[in-house]
C-alpha cells in the first residue's frame, strides 16, 4: 500500500493539466489534514495518565505508529526510535558496538565500531523506524581488519 | 521496530504540504508579503489576513466594527505580579494560557493551547478582578483583539499583552509540534523560541499608554 500511495503521489504531481493536478493536491491535503485533527484529538482524549503499555502498544504498531509519525503525533522523538532500532536483535553480534552520535536537523548519525559487514542491514533498520530522517550517516569501520580471523559461520551466512 | 509508512511515502506525503503558500488579502485580493496586517472579524471571531491599505480602511472605521485591526506587536508588562497561589487559584490544568475579554461578554474567558489546539476554560472571576485590581495595567487590554498572555512552564514567568494572532500562532504551534502524550522536548523548545522572539519584539507597556 506504500509503494502505491508514492506512486499515485507521483502520477498526480506529473499530470500535465495544472488546475487538475492542483486540485488533486488540495484534496489529498484536506483529507490528510482532516486525519490529522481528528488523530491529535483522539490523542488528547487519552488521559495524560494513561497506561504505558497502551502507549508503547499504539506506538509500535506498523500501521499506527506509522501514521502517528506522519501527522507528527508519535509518542517517541527521532532519537528514541533511532535508538530503539539499534537495539534489534537482528543486530546482535554484527559488530562490536553500534552507537547513535546524533540526530541534529533530521540528520541521523550512526557509529559502528568492527563491524561485520552490517552498514545496508543498519541503514535499512533505521530508515523503517525513522521514515522521517532526512539522512542517515553511518560512520566507523565496518570491516573486519585484515589480519582478523573471519569465522566460517559468517562467511557461509552470505551478506547480512 | 519498523512501520509501513516508507521513506518514499513519508516524502511524497510529506512533499503534498504548500510550501511558502502565497497568501491574498481576504478583502481585496491583493498578494501579501510574508509580513501583513491581521483584521479580527469581530461576528465569528475570525482571523483575516489584510493588505496595509484594507487594514486602514476597515480596521479604524468605527460605526459598523465589523473588522478590528489587530495590533502588530506585543507589550510587555513592567512591574506585572502573580502568586504561584493565584495562578493555581485560576485553576488552569497546564501553565500556559491566554485570557481575553470579548466585547460580547462582561468576563474575560481563558484559553488554554492543547494538542487538538485550544481548549475554554471556565475562570474563577473573583481571582481574575483581584488580579486586575493590583496590576492596572491588565485593564487596557484591548477587548477581542489582545488577550494577557501567560506562560510558567519550565520554570518560565513569561507574562505580556499579546495580539491574539499571536495566541492562536502559539496554539498552532503547540498542536503541530507537540509529540506524543506529555509533550516532548521539540514543544518546550518551540514555546521557549516564540516567546523569547515575541518579547524581543514586544514594546514597553507605558509606551503605547502614552502614545
Amino acid at each position: 500500500m506504500s509503494e502505491q500511495i508514492s506512486q499515485l503521489v507521483e502520477q498526480v504531481r506529473a499530470l500535465p493539466d495544472r488546475r487538475a493536478r492542483d486540485t488533486a493536491i488540495q484534496l489529498a491535503q484536506a483529507i490528510l489534514d482532516l486525519h490529522s485533527e481528528a488523530l491529535a484529538r483522539l490523542l488528547a482524549l487519552l488521559p495524560f495518565e494513561a497506561d504505558s503499555q497502551l502507549i508503547e502498544r499504539l506506538a509500535d504498531d506498523p500501521k499506527i505508529g506509522g501514521v502517528l509519525l506522519l501527522h507528527d503525533l508519535h509518542p517517541l522523538d527521532l532519537a528514541a526510535r533511532v535508538r530503539k532500532a539499534l537495539d534489534s536483535p537482528t543486530l546482535r553480534n554484527a559488530a562490536q558496538k553500534i552507537e547513535m552520535l546524533s540526530t541534529e536537523e533530521g540528520v541521523v548519525r550512526v557509529r559502528v565500531e568492527h563491524g561485520h559487514h552490517v552498514r545496508a542491514a543498519l541503514e535499512q533498520l533505521i530508515w523503517e523506524a525513522a521514515p522521517d530522517a532526512r539522512q542517515v550517516i553511518v560512520e566507523g569501520d565496518d570491516q573486519p581488519a585484515r589480519s582478523e580471523f573471519v569465522p566460517i559461520q559468517q562467511l557461509l551466512a552470505g551478506s547480512p | 521496530m519498523s512501520y509501513d509508512i516508507s521513506k518514499d511515502l513519508y516524502g511524497a506525503l510529506r512533499g503534498l504540504r504548500p510550501t511558502g503558500r502565497r497568501r491574498l488579502c481576504e478583502l481585496c485580493n491583493l498578494q501579501l508579503s510574508e509580513e501583513h496586517p491581521h483584521l479580527l472579524q469581530v461576528s465569528n471571531q475570525e482571523v483575516l489576513c489584510a493588505c496595509e491599505a484594507c487594514a486602514v480602511l476597515f480596521g479604524h472605521r468605527s460605526e459598523h466594527r465589523r473588522f478590528l485591526r489587530i495590533p502588530r506587536d506585543a507589550r510587555r508588562l513592567v512591574g506585572f505580579t502573580m502568586s504561584d497561589a493565584e495562578w493555581s487559584a485560576l485553576r488552569l490544568p497546564i501553565d500556559l494560557a491566554f485570557f481575553v475579554r470579548r466585547s460580547s461578554e462582561d468576563h474575560p474567558t481563558a484559553y488554554y493551547p492543547s494538542p487538538a489546539g485550544y481548549t475554554e476554560s471556565l475562570l474563577d472571576l473573583e481571582t481574575w478582578t483581584d488580579l486586575v485590581r493590583r496590576n492596572a495595567e491588565l485593564a487596557g487590554i484591548a477587548p477581542d483583539v489582545e488577550a494577557l498572555l501567560v506562560n510558567r512552564t519550565h520554570g518560565r514567568r513569561d507574562y505580556l499583552i499579546a495580539p491574539i494572532d499571536q495566541c492562536y500562532k502559539l496554539a498552532g504551534l503547540i498542536r503541530r509540534h507537540w509529540r506524543g502524550f506529555s509533550g516532548g522536548d521539540q514543544v518546550r523548545h518551540e514555546i521557549a523560541r516564540f516567546f523569547d522572539a515575541l518579547d524581543t519584539r514586544a514594546i514597553a507597556f507605558k509606551e503605547i499608554t502614552h502614545a
